[in-house]
């Protein structure tokens, strides 16, 4: 599911590489409006419904897969 | 130039008086441009508003966020609106793009000179530059003037928290969340809550550097 995950971002961010550090502030396609694109996507192929609180937490790639974890997805 | 960000501030000169500078006192007042990569802030003068500005806040995926929304916005009424502004305690800088001088949205400082505090508000109204970077390299532009150049102690933004694309922007780059007040705003037919983010001069001082490297050509 990781795997998944990293590329979703890479095809979204486009980037040769998803690091388990990557985050909002070192990718420069991750902006404001490519964000909400990415929780869509994950809302879609994980089927799960974010809450605001969390969406606007989830901008490194560590908290998103414990917010995912958090919301049931199995990696 | 400070840090490769220029302060460029010239006067008004030969421009007839409005009523409100008449029947308030004409001081000449400074023209502010703050220079960024792709954008710069330049004080927004009543001759900036045009009908493609008047558009922006009569729509309804533009206004979503903006209290302006309640009321059918005119030349005039934002012709009024822009001459409130006095450059002294009460900021209204429009952004432009460097490449072409087009005019794509504003960003406002209020201040209060007492406490050295401000608080922030933006409009970015030509849909083209959403998702652009023109609300990153206008805030930084903004908070660079605001501590350096006025000397301010914090600056702080208020928002609806629906309004995630400005949220995730404020503390990507180290605004705090710092209040949240509840059902303080109506979204349609929601009533959400809003968050209010600041940022203090010494936590400015800690990621001024970094930021800046976003907006110097």
């Amino acid at each position: 599911m990781e795997e998944k995950l990293k590329q979703i971002m890479q095809q979204l961010f486009k980037v040769s590489e998803i690091t388990e550090n990557a985050s909002f502030t070192s990718i420069e396609g991750w902006d404001s409006l490519n964000h909400l694109n990415l929780i869509q996507i994950l809302e879609q192929t994980f089927s799960v419904t974010f809450e605001t609180d969390e969406i606007i937490e989830m901008l490194d790639y560590k908290t998103i897969v414990d917010t995912l974890k958090k919301r049931g997805t199995t990696f | 130039m400070q840090n490769g960000v220029g302060y460029n501030l010239a006067l008004m000169q030969g421009k007839p008086l409005t009523l409100y500078e008449w029947l308030n006192g004409w001081k000449e007042m400074e023209i502010i441009k703050l220079t960024g990569k792709e954008y710069y802030l330049k004080t927004l003068l009543p001759e900036d508003v045009t009908d493609r500005y008047v558009d922006w806040l009569n729509d309804p995926e533009i206004n979503r966020f903006l209290e302006v929304r309640f009321t059918k916005s005119t030349l005039e009424s934002i012709r009024s609106f822009v001459e409130k502004f006095d450059n002294k305690s009460k900021y209204l800088l429009g952004i432009f793009t460097s490449n072409d001088d087009k005019h794509i949205g504003n960003i406002t400082l209020k201040v209060n000179l007492i406490h050295n505090t401000a608080s922030t508000g933006h409009l970015i109204g030509d849909k083209k530059y959403w998702g652009k970077n023109a609300y990153t390299e206008a805030i930084i532009l903004l908070l660079d003037f605001s501590f350096n150049k006025l000397g301010l102690r914090r600056v702080n933004g208020s928002t609806y928290i629906t309004n995630i694309p400005t949220i995730i922007s404020l503390k990507s780059l180290g605004f705090a969340i710092e209040g949240r007040l509840r059902e303080s705003y109506k979204d349609g037919n929601e009533v959400v809550d809003s968050l209010i983010l600041s940022m203090l001069k010494r936590e400015w001082s800690e990621y001024e550097t970094q930021l800046k490297r976003r907006i110097i050509t």
